[in-house]
């Protein structure tokens, strides 16, 4: 049993999985749900064929979300996790 | 001499300068080069993993797929990002655990996590196996290019000899630490010659990317989005996911995760890469811009579309400068390439097997090899045909299957046992050999199925078939397993 409480003190950063990082879901849907729709070749965006475009968007869309994570990440072990408001 | 090949022997002697350099002050014991003492930041990682993204397999086969078969070369963009996403929740957990036990390979990873130096040697081995192919497929897309930027005057032989005599010193001399420096020359070479080339030929030869695009669409309808049968969006979505499972399982990336000072490097590198890939976008135009400017290359020669293209409307100066980006392309991978499969030999299968090992001997042989292995290399790439791109589309798949062990080795106890790990990678791999040499897809082997099923990547079949393995073995023997893992722990 003692194993199991025994959480490595000098590591203070085992950050376990929050709501917000279910954000990094959006991307892959984009991928995964939105190719399929957005298999087009018009109308052109940004000088791009359509399906083009949306994989682009896809790509700006991972680099957002991810920044966002590790932004609340960093906030959150900033804080340290014994003084996080609890909710 | 002419101008390019006079602008390709600068860089490839700036490399050469920088790659041994970057020893200075330092005492290279295996910590040191392999993964750098753990000491790099953000930038280094970043450029090490971007290594990853910019070989000459995207240089010149991004551009070539563009050209060759239009929309499905967007896979290249989707897998990268899937991969930066999941990167951001799997790295840090590898560095911590990587850190914390003093790992320097990827097959030590696996040892160490699951108490089995037998698998420890195994995943050696396939790296070794994967990383052959993609070392030769560098040399090979050097040679090319060397060759074509410089007009002939140097032979592909001579090239290739040449870059990896320069490759070899590096390496031996400095070991990560060269491939990081070299690293920070390719990628200005590589972001300013790609964006360069990117914009000015949409620009210059059509008026701006919709007019572009639009002549394309005109010549080629249906050429820029996936067709409904072959490279359909079963296809397309099959592909992003397999390659983006098996991006991080290459041993050379998978080692450069142990490179980073802290994981907050990793964090911060999963909103940077996916921006960084859009470099590649601008290789797409190029070679879509190709297509029409110098069309009628066939088969594996869309690969030379770029250069192609290149040579019509540049000086030689640019076209060496062009030239000399691609020499780096090779180079950087190559140097990880190189240095990780002499780590894993030595480490992993010599320190495994032979019971006197220390580190220093482990280091020493490590050093010894890197030559052996790129006289290896050299020797396939002079005498190998054109049958390359098929082995490294194997070896891709081969360390697809780490995967599945990986994946449930990463509890604090794995899940999974050794045996099942073994029994789902010896599983994984059987499937792709046998799918490789015999030519098989779910069109031929199942062809009265609908196109959803038979258009996916036949590499699905090798991870499902994996991971059913996996999965059931280790169900069997988990009690075994914690009986054999609770005898060390007590002593």
């Amino acid at each position: 049993m003692g194993r199991l409480f025994n959480r490595r003190p000098d590591l203070k950063t085992e950050p376990s999985l929050r709501p917000y990082h279910l954000l990094a879901l959006l991307p892959v849907l984009g991928i995964f749900g939105g190719v399929p729709l957005a298999n087009r070749g018009r109308p052109f965006v940004l000088g791009m064929p359509f399906l083009l475009f949306w994989i682009v968007s896809c790509v700006l869309l991972t680099s957002a979300v991810m920044a966002l994570i590790g932004a609340l990440d960093r906030e959150r072990s900033a804080a340290g996790p014994e003084r996080r408001k609890p909710r | 001499m002419n101008p390019a090949l006079l602008v390709i022997l600068l860089f490839l002697g700036i490399a050469f300068g920088l790659g041994l350099l970057a020893r200075r002050g330092r005492t290279m014991n295996l910590e040191q080069w392999s993964v750098g003492g753990r000491g790099f930041g953000t930038l280094f990682v970043f450029l090490l993993m971007a290594g990853e993204i910019y070989t000459t397999f995207t240089f010149l086969g991004g551009s070539g797929w563009a050209y060759g078969k239009g929309a499905p070369a967007f896979y290249i963009l989707c897998y990268g990002c899937l991969a930066y996403t999941m990167s951001y929740f799997l790295l840090p957990v590898v560095w911590r655990y990587g850190s914390r036990h003093r790992l320097h390979s990827q097959a030590d990873f696996f040892r160490s996590k699951y108490g089995s130096r037998a698998l420890g040697v195994v995943v050696s081995l396939v790296g070794v196996a994967a990383i052959l192919p993609y070392l030769v497929l560098q040399l090979k897309g050097l040679g090319i290019i060397v060759s074509e930027t410089s007009y002939g005057s140097l032979s592909p032989a001579v090239a290739v000899w040449l870059s990896t005599a320069v490759l070899v010193a590096y390496v031996i001399v400095s070991g990560v630490h060269g491939s990081a420096w070299t690293a920070v020359v390719k990628d200005v070479m590589i972001l300013g010659v790609a964006v360069a080339l990117g914009l000015y030929l949409p620009w210059h030869y059509f008026g701006g990317l919709r007019p572009m695009f639009e002549a394309i669409d005109k010549a080629r309808p249906a050429f820029l989005t996936l067709p409904s049968k072959g490279m359909s969006p079963a296809w397309f979505l099959s592909t992003v996911a397999l390659s983006s499972m098996g991006f991080y399982m290459w041993p050379h990336g998978f080692a450069s995760t142990y490179t980073a000072r802290s994981e907050d490097v990793f964090r911060r590198n999963a909103a940077m890469m996916p921006l960084y890939q859009l470099v590649l976008l601008f290789v797409f135009f190029a070679g879509f811009a190709a297509i029409l400017v110098v069309p009628g290359l066939k088969g594996t020669d869309a690969d030379l579309s770029l250069l192609r293209i290149s040579q019509m409307g540049f000086s030689p100066w640019l076209v060496g400068v062009i030239g000399a980006a691609g020499v780096l392309t090779a180079l950087v991978p190559g140097s990880m390439l190189l240095l990780t499969a002499a780590t894993l030999l030595a480490k992993n299968v010599y320190g495994a097997l032979v019971p006197g090992a220390n580190e220093k001997s482990v280091g020493t042989l490590a050093k010894a090899l890197v030559p052996v292995i790129a006289l290896a290399a050299v020797l396939i790439t002079l005498r190998g045909g054109a049958g390359i791109v098929p082995l490294l589309l194997m070896g891709y798949s081969m360390v697809t299957q780490l995967f599945p062990a990986l994946l449930l080795s990463l509890p604090e106890t794995p899940w999974a046992t050794t045996a099942g790990a073994l029994a789902g990678i010896f599983t994984g791999e059987a499937v792709v050999l046998y799918l490789t040499f015999s030519g098989a897809t779910l069109a031929r082997l199942f062809p009265a199925w609908p196109g959803v099923i038979t258009d996916l990547n036949v590499g699905i079949v090798a991870l499902a078939l994996n991971a059913v393995a996996v999965v059931t073995v280790s169900s069997m023997t988990r009690r075994v397993e914690a009986d054999r893992r609770a005898v060390p722990r007590r002593a």
